[in-house]
């Protein structure tokens, strides 16, 4: 059974900026020591989450919203696994899929075909299952012969597209989204929002952030709100005006 | 612990990327990867010629020995210096996925492994025209590659770890490696300075016998076998240590 726990999550950022990724601010500030020590030791530290809490079931489609910086990408890379957590538990089970960056792992020497395959792998398909699904990838991708010549050729919808389809093309429990994905032409962008709503609509959960109210009223069952790390309770969609007036 | 067992069950997309990254460096390019193969081959000639003469020796045992040598500290070099950039340049994937963190170091290894692949032809074509015999010791050498290759993938994961952290790393790691080719026997015979310390407490040295002495025929040093077996032992546990503390923070690193 699909599920997801979220239990006391804190995540902190240690942020290195240029300035603490030096070896050389390590070692001279360890043989001059004292003061300039003391002004920089250690890198500054950002609490992007702070003790969030929430459950989730089948059928469970969660909107996150909040400003930006609220933490919401934070949340849902956390979801994802790239993150661990400083404090808390985080369970899920069920097979993941990230939507969250397009553009991840591909290669722009390589051929669309290509990109495909390794886009793929990396979303966790066997080649096998590629293999499978290729031809239906390629045709929904609508490339035809652009397939076969190398990714840096496209344009940046052609990419976005090739993307949108191998990722989409992956059955999930559970998906995770930063904002609704909208790529491609009018047409392109018809069948794709068909797409994803079919694969959003198969898996058992979603969680998905916007800053677009339609898009939560429209795709979610329920809401959080995000402010400075800290999360509200877990809403019924009904009260999102009530959420964002507070 | 679990996060090297789950880079080895994805060791297919290990493949692919380390293929990918082949086919991407060479592209467009007629001889492709052959062309590492086509320098260190020139190199060989123009070292083995040059060097035989000064140091006197004949070519007949002078150029096998550098072949092997350059062959094998190429290897070895490249996946260090290649290790400094294994997370760096897997930024985007890191965090956005929960691939685990140790793939896109096997990534390093399986490339290097692949352009290794390339470069033996060298040592078999100078073995074959040079007539050196085979014999069970060149099986050894196996052994040794396997052994060396425990050893620079703790290396490269203490390597890719500071890198990630300290962006000065990945310089000294390459300064670090082009001066220790001129003090490491790849172009001269260890015999000439024997139990000096520049040998004996220099790691790669030992790398570099553990694989070239049984290629050229002689037997496997017991004491070149202990030595690398202990420092993949204590190498592994301090890089795993290293790696424990910091798996949480590489990707906050980058």
């Amino acid at each position: 059974m699909t599920f997801v726990r979220v239990s006391g999550l804190s995540i902190r950022f240690p942020v290195y900026a240029v300035d603490h990724r030096s070896l050389k601010k390590h070692v001279i500030g360890a043989a001059v020591g004292g003061k300039v020590m003391a002004a920089s030791s250690g890198p500054p530290i950002v609490s992007a989450l702070r003790n969030v809490s929430l459950s989730l079931e089948p059928g469970d489609r969660l909107g996150l919203i909040g400003h930006n910086g609220s933490g919401k990408t934070t949340l849902l890379r956390a979801l994802a696994g790239a993150y661990a957590p400083d404090e808390g538990q985080l369970e899920i089970r069920g097979r993941i899929a990230s939507l969250l960056d397009l553009s991840l792992g591909v290669d722009p020497s390589a051929t669309g075909l290509e990109n495909i395959r390794l886009r793929a792998m990396i979303a966790g398909l066997t080649s096998r299952q590629i293999d499978e699904r290729m031809d239906e990838i390629a045709e929904f991708s609508g490339l035809g012969p652009y397939l076969a010549m190398p990714l840096k050729t496209y344009s940046s919808g052609m990419q976005a597209r090739l993307a949108f389809s191998v990722i989409t093309s992956v059955e999930a429990d559970v998906v995770l989204m930063d904002e609704w994905i909208s790529v491609g032409d009018a047409a392109f962008r018809e069948a794709s929002h068909k797409r994803l709503t079919s694969m959003v609509d198969a898996a058992s959960i979603l969680v998905i952030a916007s800053h677009d109210v339609n898009t939560i009223r429209s795709y979610c069952t329920k809401v959080m709100r995000l402010e400075a790390g800290r999360a509200s309770s877990v809403v019924d969609i009904e009260q999102l005006d009530d959420l964002i007036a507070a | 612990m679990r996060d090297f067992k789950r880079s080895f069950i994805t060791f297919r997309l290990v493949i692919a990327l380390a293929y990918q990254d082949i086919l991407a460096k060479y592209r467009g390019s007629i001889l492709g990867p052959f062309w590492i193969t086509a320098t260190t081959a020139a190199l060989t000639a123009g070292l083995g010629v040059l060097y035989s003469k000064i140091f006197g020796v004949g070519l007949q045992t002078y150029v096998p020995f550098i072949a092997a040598g350059l062959v094998i500290w190429g290897f070895i070099s490249a996946t260090i210096t290649e290790g400094t950039n294994a997370f760096n340049d897997a930024a985007g994937i890191l965090r956005q996925t929960s691939l685990p963190i140790p793939l896109f170091l096997l990534r390093v290894a399986v490339r290097n492994w692949i352009v290794l692949l390339h470069q033996v032809i060298i040592i078999i074509a100078v073995f074959l025209y040079f007539r050196v015999p085979f014999s069970a010791y060149s099986l050894m050498s196996f052994v040794g590659l396997a052994l060396v290759s425990i050893n620079l993938t703790w290396i490269a994961l203490l390597v890719a770890i500071l890198s990630s952290r300290f962006r000065d790393v990945p310089q000294v790691i390459t300064a670090v490696m082009q001066f220790a080719l001129f003090m490491t026997p790849v172009f001269w015979s260890p015999n000439k300075v024997a139990g000096h310390p520049l040998v004996t407490l220099n790691p790669f040295y030992y790398m570099l016998d553990a694989i070239r002495a049984p290629l050229l025929g002689a037997r496997l040093d017991p004491k070149t076998l202990t030595v690398i077996v202990s420092l993949a032992i204590v190498g592994w546990i301090v890089a795993f240590l290293v790696y424990a503390s910091t798996r949480r923070r590489v990707v906050h690193y980058l």
